[in-house]
């Protein structure tokens, strides 16, 4: 007995202290992918050099456009190249990668994961592997020019209707030309269509998958989203139609140069009010909520560590650090990216920059987001993007583009998968 | 060395007709250009106003500066005019003598030597990415300019040896034979005889090199990482974010990443003139 | 005697450097490609299996995208390249006359070509964006509309924008290319027509075409070769969109062997675009029959 009590003694030092060993073990210098130019991130710049300082390895940064940042890994990954140990990526990423196995399985301990609002680490598992160290989100929020509804003498929109009536108040013509010159409402249009959808669905209470993989986009909450979608632009004519070729860069210019009194946007728009000439004039509020949930879809970047990587364990000690309470924290306050990490916003670093009510917004608004991950992600939201553009410009109706989504990718499915 | 008179005269002046058309497609050319230029010249909060300003209030030469300052536009810049010059003489080095036996021999395998020319331009881009990442990658040269060289060679190469080969086609074989009759070898009748008269045709061909090697992407985006061999197109990318498109910087950065090419361009312009009756033959 | 072996067999010494660079390059991908095409091959599965055809039946017969791709990809390139190749002969001919500030004009008639095609196709997305696109800015204060029109969101304007902005960033190259061939015409020609009392239209359909035949040829194949396999502009300006009215098979190849990994599929659209390319240029040498390839 007490031997074994010795030995046990024993082999469990052994193991704390090879541990110790192999975790201050780390190679000398790693590679990492970002998405852009790091001076457009000048927090996870800020990150990688405390990384660097708390950990004594170099960090090697390859900055990649980041339309073409999908393209480049798969050809990376696709020649086995142990090139790139970890990487920058988005949530949407995460099939993608996962299913050929070029990712490695990140082991947050219990402790570390009670870092991440729910929905986020959800986002970052696929087959119950987490895959992804979360580091800043994009949700949505409703921003909103504060002088034209007090103008107007109008409530900030809780719901969709509320949102309709607003958006119709002030869609007008302000220099009396006979052409309209400020639309009440904006979404994200173009490559996130998908992204706004998703948004509109989940609030109505839909989902784009049963647990069997079978697409039920198209049940009536999608319905009902798309057609909101479509009513805003055709119906109600509140939101300019051009919004269908307008990604999240354009719209945001849109909102910028006063051509729209409030928009569902994401987090990094509120940087750009902020350095504008929209500073004083525009706020905050959470996503109007539909029927059913004020639920919104996420977005955003996460660290991912390369399985052909040959220094694995500084990659993942990498992607652990940059998506600690620090690197959320600078996230959220260098470049107003909404955090994954809940705890961030009582921060004093916080509540110092950001006016109360617009924490109070993203703090609120970060419990209850939604992403789900499925199979050959990409080419789902192809087909997706393809059919809500049919659907926006009247087309098809909004019934039968989804329909003929969910067709595609049903057989999509049965034919690739074999389910 | 003059090349004479440098206009083609068939005689005719041009009509009203002639220059309201050319007046119209100028227009047409410039007004793109023009728009970047203004927009490269306003400050980032006035790029959104609306209505449009067609002449910028606030001159700003800032962007212009920006570029360089903070971005390793140098070093893209080099990179660019290294690669794109090299793999130009590469090209038209090779693909002129090539071009030359295409045109005036006849002998086994020409058809299909020639034909195997074409068919390698016409192979879908897409299909080598991966190829030739995994041999630049065996070889050491992922995000060097060897790299860029040895693609953009590849690349061009076909189409120098197909508009040299055009061009040659266009003069008669009557001065190879006349300079052969005299006793000159077929070296000496290319490049005595015939190479001087077609500077017109390697002009237009290294222009279409340089361009083509200039505005090169795809391939670029995949073989290179760093500085130390990103080109301009791929670093004007970097304005480009999905939150955000940093207009007035890009705008600036994509006139500067063109600066050169214009440049390049203004300068061979001015052979293609005056080619077989006149020119170098004369003098 | 070196020197005398050098020179009998001088054409293949001055053109073995040429092919043997390109052999280097073609013969594998090429063989690759074809192979591929054979293979269910998927990236995301990590499956590799022999189908022989199968990819071909499919895509022949029960793809839903391919013949309206193929459709759109004649179109794109069709209007593309005739456009161009019409401005660029009738841009070379007149900048190719004595003209006053001709350097000038072939410069500014050249410098579309140089801004480098990504600029090209976001600066043309911002032009003809609603709104605030410049071009719609100009239609309204010319009194010519007074809404502002989403020319990106229906699939006809969508592809005239695409086009557009094609022929606009490449017909400096046409020019180029019929301005080189141009300088090869004798004027003796010219000058024996005007004694005859030939005018402008009649010397330039029986002198200036026939003898500009093969650049025209070079012009067309090469505009036809770049045009069939562009996604640059494409993407940069409508993302393949509205719904999938601009998408060609440039961009569903790319999409299939480089984003969604069906490699084994994707092969095949690419030996299908490779076959109708060559059938393309053939057809072309039928219809021209250029010296420069007819030996």
């Amino acid at each position: 007995m007490k031997k074994l009590s010795v030995l046990l003694i024993v082999v469990s030092l052994m193991v704390v202290f090879s541990f110790n060993v192999m975790a201050q073990d780390y190679a000398e210098e790693i590679t990492i992918y970002n998405s852009g130019g790091l001076e457009h991130d000048p927090a996870t710049a800020k990150d990688i050099e405390r990384f660097e300082k708390e950990y004594g390895v170099t960090v090697n940064v390859v900055e990649v456009p980041w339309q073409y940042q999908i393209d480049k890994l798969t050809t990376v990954f696709s020649s086995k190249s142990s090139q790139v140990d970890a990487f920058v990526g988005s949530y949407f990423m995460l099939t993608n990668f996962a299913m050929p196995k070029w990712l490695e399985p990140i082991p947050f301990t219990e402790e570390e994961e009670k870092r991440f609002s729910p929905g986020v680490l959800a986002a970052s598992t696929y087959k119950g592997v987490t895959y992804g160290a979360p580091r800043m989100m994009k949700d949505t929020q409703l921003y909103y020019r504060t002088d034209l509804l007090k103008e107007a003498g109008l409530e900030v929109p809780k719901t969709w209707d509320d949102l309709v009536k607003v958006a119709k108040a002030l869609t007008k013509d302000t220099d009396g030309d006979g052409n309209i010159d400020q639309y009440g409402f904006g979404y994200l249009g173009a490559d996130k269509l998908g992204f706004t959808f998703r948004t509109f669905l989940y609030q109505s209470g839909g989902e784009m998958f049963d647990e069997s993989l079978n697409p039920v986009f198209n049940s009536s909450a999608g319905v009902k989203a798309l057609t909101f979608m479509s009513d805003l632009v055709n119906k109600h004519k509140v939101t300019p139609k051009g919004i269908i070729s307008m990604g999240e860069g354009n719209v945001g210019d849109l909102f910028i140069s006063g051509k729209l009194a409030s928009v569902a946007s994401v987090p990094p728009l509120h940087e750009r009010i902020l350095s504008s000439d929209l500073k004083d004039k525009a706020s905050i509020a959470l996503a109007p909520s539909g029927d059913v949930t004020n639920t919104t879809y996420l977005d955003g970047n996460v660290i991912f560590v390369s399985s052909f990587s040959k220094k694995k364990d500084t990659a993942i000690a990498f992607a652990k650090f940059m998506s600690n309470y620090q690197s959320s924290l600078h996230e959220l306050v260098v470049e107003g990216n909404n955090s994954p990490n809940p705890h961030v916003f009582s921060d004093p670093e916080v509540t110092e920059k950001f006016p109360e009510k617009w924490v109070k917004v993203l703090e609120e608004s970060v419990k209850d987001v939604k992403a789900e991950n499925y199979p050959f992600y990409l080419q789902v939201e192809q087909t997706l993007r393809q059919e809500i553009q049919n659907a926006l410009n009247g087309t098809k109706t909004p019934e039968k583009a989804l329909d003929d989504a969910a067709k595609a990718i049903d057989e999509l499915y049965s034919n690739v998968l074999g389910i | 060395m003059k090349f004479g008179k440098n206009t083609l005269d068939t005689g005719d002046n041009i009509n009203l007709w002639q220059y309201f058309f050319l007046a119209i497609y100028i227009v047409f050319s410039i007004f793109p250009i023009y728009w970047i230029f203004i927009t490269a010249l306003k400050t980032p909060s006035a790029v959104l106003q609306l209505p449009v300003n067609w002449i910028p209030e606030n001159i700003t030469i800032e962007n212009f500066f920006y570029v360089f300052q903070e971005r390793p536009y140098l070093s893209y810049t080099v990179n660019s005019i290294i690669a794109a010059v090299s793999s130009t003489i590469v090209c038209v080095v090779l693909g002129t003598p090539a071009a030359y036996s295409f045109s005036r021999f006849k002998f086994i395998g020409h058809r299909f030597m020639f034909i195997s020319v074409l068919v390698s331009r016409m192979i879908p881009p897409i299909a080598l990415i991966v190829p030739f990442y995994t041999m630049m990658q065996r070889f050491g040269l992922i995000d060097t300019r060897i790299a860029l060289i040895i693609t953009y060679s590849f690349f061009n190469l076909p189409f120098v040896i197909w508009v040299m080969k055009s061009y040659f086609d266009e003069i008669p074989t009557g001065l190879d034979e006349a300079a052969r009759i005299d006793g000159a070898s077929k070296w000496q009748t290319f490049t005595q005889v015939i190479l001087p008269i077609t500077f017109p045709g390697i002009a237009a061909s290294a222009m279409l090199a340089f361009i083509f090697s200039w505005n090169e992407f795809v391939f670029t985006l995949v073989l290179t990482l760093t500085p130390h061999a990103k080109t301009l197109p791929i670093g004007l990318m970097d304005f480009i974010a999905d939150d955000f498109i940093d207009w007035a910087r890009l705008m600036a950065g994509g006139l500067l990443a063109a600066l050169p090419a214009i440049i390049f361009g203004v300068f061979f312009q001015k052979y293609i003139v005056g080619g077989l009756t006149r020119g170098a033959v004369k003098e | 005697m070196l020197k005398k072996l050098f020179d009998k067999h001088f054409h293949y010494w001055i053109i073995l450097p040429s092919i043997f660079l390109l052999a280097f390059v073609v013969v594998y991908p090429t063989f690759n490609l074809f192979y591929t095409s054979l293979f269910m091959k998927n990236g995301q599965l990590g499956i590799t299996r022999f189908v022989g055809l199968q990819n071909y039946q499919k895509l022949l017969f029960e793809d839903s995208k391919f013949w309206p791709y193929l459709a759109h990809t004649f179109i794109y390139v069709g209007s593309a390249v005739t456009i161009s190749l019409i401005l660029g002969l009738i841009i070379s001919n007149i900048l190719n006359k004595a003209i006053k500030f001709r350097g000038a004009l072939r410069t500014m008639m050249l410098l579309p070509w140089m801004i480098p095609l990504v600029l090209t196709g976001i600066t043309w997305r911002w032009i003809m964006q609603d709104i605030y696109g410049a071009f719609n800015a100009i239609l309204m204060q010319l009194g010519i509309i007074d809404q502002s029109i989403a020319w990106l969101t229906e699939a006809n304007s969508a592809m005239a924008s695409v086009i557009t902005a094609d022929f606009w960033a490449n017909t400096p190259f046409v020019t180029i290319i019929l301005l080189a061939g141009l300088q090869s015409i004798p004027d003796q020609l010219y000058e024996a027509a005007n004694v005859d009392g030939a005018n402008g239209w009649q010397k330039f359909w029986h002198i200036t075409l026939p003898l500009l035949k093969p650049s025209i040829f070079v012009a067309l194949v090469m505009r036809t070769l770049f045009a069939i396999r562009a996604l640059d502009i494409v993407y940069a300006l409508t993302g393949g969109g509205p719904g999938s009215s601009t998408e060609v098979l440039a961009s569903y190849i790319y999409n299939l062997g480089r984003r969604w990994l069906r490699m084994g599929y994707g092969s095949a659209v690419g030996v299908i675009l490779l076959l109708i390319t060559i059938m393309l240029v053939f057809l072309f040498m039928y219809i021209l029959k250029p010296e420069s390839v007819k030996e």
